[in-house]
């Protein structure tokens, strides 16, 4: 007769796999999860459409993909073997070196740089031409430009970048790439680091013909730690950053307008930094269109500042020199409305776009 | 439905084993059947009726067919059943093949692209050769329409294969029992064929993946992925039968191999022999021996192969590419036969090896190949034309993030694996059980890990 511990062990797998397959079936569903910042799916309807259509059994895979038990532990699990015992570089569509995760930008995709050039030149065609206001471009390389030497791909941008200046000819162009490295992004979330930010706003700044900022801003941190967009999807345990925000005295006294609702922001929603996405500290995240009106402004000069995401930490310390700047996202609000809400005679304009968005750009309208 | 999903692993496998040892000997073809008929359901309900109604038609052809003595009657009702039989298969594969190269001879037609029901090319074969040893009388039809149905709509080698004999299940149908040796070997197999399969295989379809996507290509690239493809292929196919075996055995059936280590061959008739065997011994039972075999003359001998490996290539796809990838493994098998002493012992066994894997190698580059221009791209990428550089810094990041993959599928490809899991084995008596537990239970947890976090990972050889 076999020992009780080989009897026991040999009904280890099954006892597992039972365990497994009753907690599927009977625990508690979540709604959401909130690594991934998304809904998880919910359980199918059974239908003759659905089975003749073979839906129904892919649908019921993604539900029990999304609630089975542990699943965040077994992401976690998954993403460990893959980098650690695989040693791939890449896991779950991020790369993940010098302690940070970042998108694969890659390949090169010139329909949409040429899509994006083409939405530039109508934006200058419809609202920008004649209009006595500098007009100035400049391209936010996203972290895998220096992760290159960890293995990253990354564009080239020396080749990408000529060609399209070339083609916003009625722009001049600031080359951000310089300026940055990897320290100034988060390691866990796409985005730049507000605080290191000073060298860049300097830059536009002077490009814009103003002179540098002399604030002498106080960082205040986040009192959550900050697990930024690519934590969730890459599912590989690194340490959090502490994000952090720049305030003074004369940004606080900002005020902060959401055109399309009439209504007040705040240039940092504290709120958000216990939200699913902390970054949206920054301007309430994701808006079309909203203005930041400086009262102590000793200029009337004003700045439009067509962007994506990555305006938003940036926008407040361009303000020492300008009496109002609007910020316009056009993934949000179709350029065919702009005219309806935005005074575009002889203000500044700056395009800032960070690489991630040209490589894909068909959300710009 | 997959067995390498959530659905399969957690909802639908533990139900069908439970149920399945409580069943009564009475009940257990009833439960085998209802489950085979819910996950073939599961993955193409539109076409269960027609495989209904292939096995209804082919059962009663068998009943009939058995009782009928006279030579003449019995031929031509054997070759209407196998007509029936063939007919959803030649039409659902082969059809839109036929019209697209009549339209180049000027007859005009709509193109058909028809999707080809899962499994059919393996439960068809599976009914032919049931209906052919009726015939020949090696075997006896079905007792019931449950057990014909049962053998033919079994779920653990319904849509992949192996390509199982009635006469081979013909006992166990009637009469099984699944013993614990049964139930662990059962398992273990079927967990080592789910960890090739998720663990490897898959991830050297992302790799392939990636390679016809990349806008980097190099002469390396190609070769690499020309080796990943031949990795991926074998050890998704092998991942399958291993998990068929596997299922078979925990619900008490034995199953013939379907792979014998193929990339340690020393020859392409030894390839052969050790690549998806079921269907090798399918043609030379019922197509190469009936046509004479190699006991013919030379003239008729080289015309049986061609006519076997003309239909090899064709029941993997219905294109020109498929057909010259079966006369191109024709070519490398008259050449071993018309210089055999080349192959047996001029040629050291390491440079015979190597020779098989290219050969193989590139005859799956072209097996990958949607089309003849296709293959004849790759095979231009193979050798460096249209000014391809050697590498590029897309290979080289690709070769980065899957140098270990393909080390470890390199392994898998041997027997080293398999010996090192049986010396581990819960079974060895002089070892305790639980020490063979942890590869099996690491191979449960990772697999798990890899499916829940969800990704689809169908059969390579899903579509034949």
């Amino acid at each position: 007769m076999k020992p009780l511990k080989s009897r026991f062990a040999l009904c280890l797998i099954p006892i597992l796999w039972m365990t497994l397959s009753l907690g599927l079936l009977t625990l508690p569903k979540d709604s959401h999860s909130l690594s991934e910042r998304r809904p998880l799916a919910l359980f199918p309807t059974l239908s003759l459409k659905s089975l003749t259509e073979e839906r129904y059994f892919s649908a019921l895979e993604t539900y029990l993909q999304d609630h089975f038990p542990l699943r965040e532990t077994f992401r976690e699990g998954k993403a460990l073997f893959r980098r650690h015992v695989l040693r791939q570089g890449e896991v779950n569509g991020l790369f993940h070196g010098a302690g940070h995760m970042a998108a694969v930008v890659h390949p090169y995709n010139d329909a949409a740089w040429r899509h994006a050039m083409a939405h530039f030149q109508t934006l200058h065609g419809h609202y920008l031409e004649g209009s006595a206001g500098r007009i100035h471009f400049a391209v936010i390389p996203d972290k895998s430009h220096y992760l290159q030497d960890q293995g990253a791909l990354s564009l080239n941008l020396d080749e990408i970048l000529p060609g399209f200046q070339a083609g916003l000819p009625f722009a001049a162009f600031t080359d951000l790439h310089p300026l940055l490295t990897l320290e100034h992004y988060y390691t866990t979330d796409p985005h730049w680091r507000q605080e290191t930010l000073r060298p860049v706003a300097d830059a536009l700044l002077a490009a814009l013909g103003k002179p540098p900022t002399t604030l002498s801003y106080h960082p205040s941190l986040s009192p959550h730690p900050f697990l930024g967009a690519y934590a969730g999807q890459s599912a590989l345990p690194l340490p959090p950053d502490t994000l952090t925000y720049l305030t003074h005295p004369l940004l606080e006294e900002v005020e902060v307008r959401h055109l399309h609702t009439e209504s007040p922001g705040t240039l940092y929603d504290l709120e958000k930094l216990s939200g699913r996405d902390p970054y949206e500290v920054f301007l309430s995240g994701a808006l079309p269109l909203l203005t930041l009106e400086n009262p102590n402004a000793n200029t009337k000069d004003k700045l439009l500042l067509f962007r994506d995401s990555f305006g938003s930490a940036l926008a407040p310390l361009l303000l020492e020199h300008y009496a109002a700047i609007t910020l316009i996202d056009t993934r949000y609000i179709h350029s065919a409305l702009l005219g309806d809400w935005v005074d575009f005679h002889g203000q500044d304009v700056l395009l800032l776009y960070s690489t991630l968005l040209l490589n894909q750009s068909a959300s710009l309208r | 439905m997959v067995f390498s999903s959530i659905t399969f692993l957690y909802l639908f496998l533990p139900l069908t084993l439970l149920l399945h040892a409580v069943a009564g000997s009475r009940w257990q073809n009833a439960v085998l059947l209802l489950f085979s008929l819910v996950f073939y359901g599961a993955g193409e309900f539109r076409h269960l009726p027609l495989m209904i109604l292939t096995i209804l038609l082919s059962y009663g052809f068998s009943r009939v067919l058995a009782g009928v003595r006279l030579p003449k009657r019995r031929r031509g009702l054997f070759l209407l059943a196998l007509g029936a039989a063939l007919v959803p298969l030649l039409f659902y594969k082969y059809a839109g093949f036929l019209l697209q190269n009549l339209a180049f001879f000027g007859v005009s037609g709509a193109p058909l692209a028809l999707p080809l029901p899962l499994g059919i090319s393996f439960y068809t074969f599976q009914i032919v050769g049931y209906l052919t040893d009726v015939y020949r009388g090696t075997v006896r039809p079905a007792r019931t329409l449950w057990d014909f149905a049962a053998y033919v709509t079994f779920f653990p080698q319904l849509i992949a294969g192996p390509i199982i004999r009635y006469q081979d299940i013909e006992d166990a149908l009637k009469k099984r029992r699944a013993g614990q040796e049964d139930l662990r070997e059962g398992l273990s197999r079927f967990l080592f064929g789910l960890g090739k399969k998720v663990l490897l295989a898959n991830l050297l379809g992302d790799f392939v993946a990636q390679f016809h996507a990349t806008g980097g290509p190099s002469v390396l690239y190609a070769w690499l992925y020309a080796l990943a493809f031949t990795l991926q292929i074998y050890l998704d196919f092998s991942a399958y039968s291993d998990m068929a075996l596997g299922l078979g055995r925990m619900l008490g059936f034995r199953f013939p191999e379907n792979f014998n280590y193929p990339y340690m061959a020393t020859s392409i008739t030894d390839f052969w022999r050790r690549w998806h065997i079921s269907l090798g011994r399918f043609f030379r039972d019922y197509v190469y021996l009936p046509l004479g075999g190699n006991r013919v003359a030379k003239p008729r001998w080289i015309r049986n192969l061609a006519v076997v490996w003309l239909l090899t290539g064709l029941w993997h796809g219905a294109s020109w590419s498929f057909v010259l990838w079966g006369l191109y493994f024709l070519m490398l098998l008259l050449l071993e036969k018309l210089v055999p002493r080349l192959f047996q012992e001029i040629l050291p066994k390491p440079l015979r090896r190597l020779y098989v894997l290219l050969a193989v190698l590139l005859g799956f580059v072209l097996f990958d190949a949607g089309s003849l221009p296709e293959a004849g791209r790759h095979f231009a990428m193979l050798f460096g034309y249209s000014s391809l550089p050697l590498t590029s810094p897309e290979t080289l990041y690709a070769l980065q993030n899957f140098h270990r993959v393909f080390l470890l599928a390199l392994f898998a490809a041997t027997p080293y694996p398999r010996r090192l899991l049986a010396a581990l084995s819960p079974l060895k008596k002089s070892r305790p059980a639980h020490e063979g537990l942890v590869p099996l239970l690491l191979l449960l947890v990772l697999v798990t890990a890899e499916l829940v976090d969800g990704s689809f990972n169908p059969f390579l050889y899903f579509r034949f």
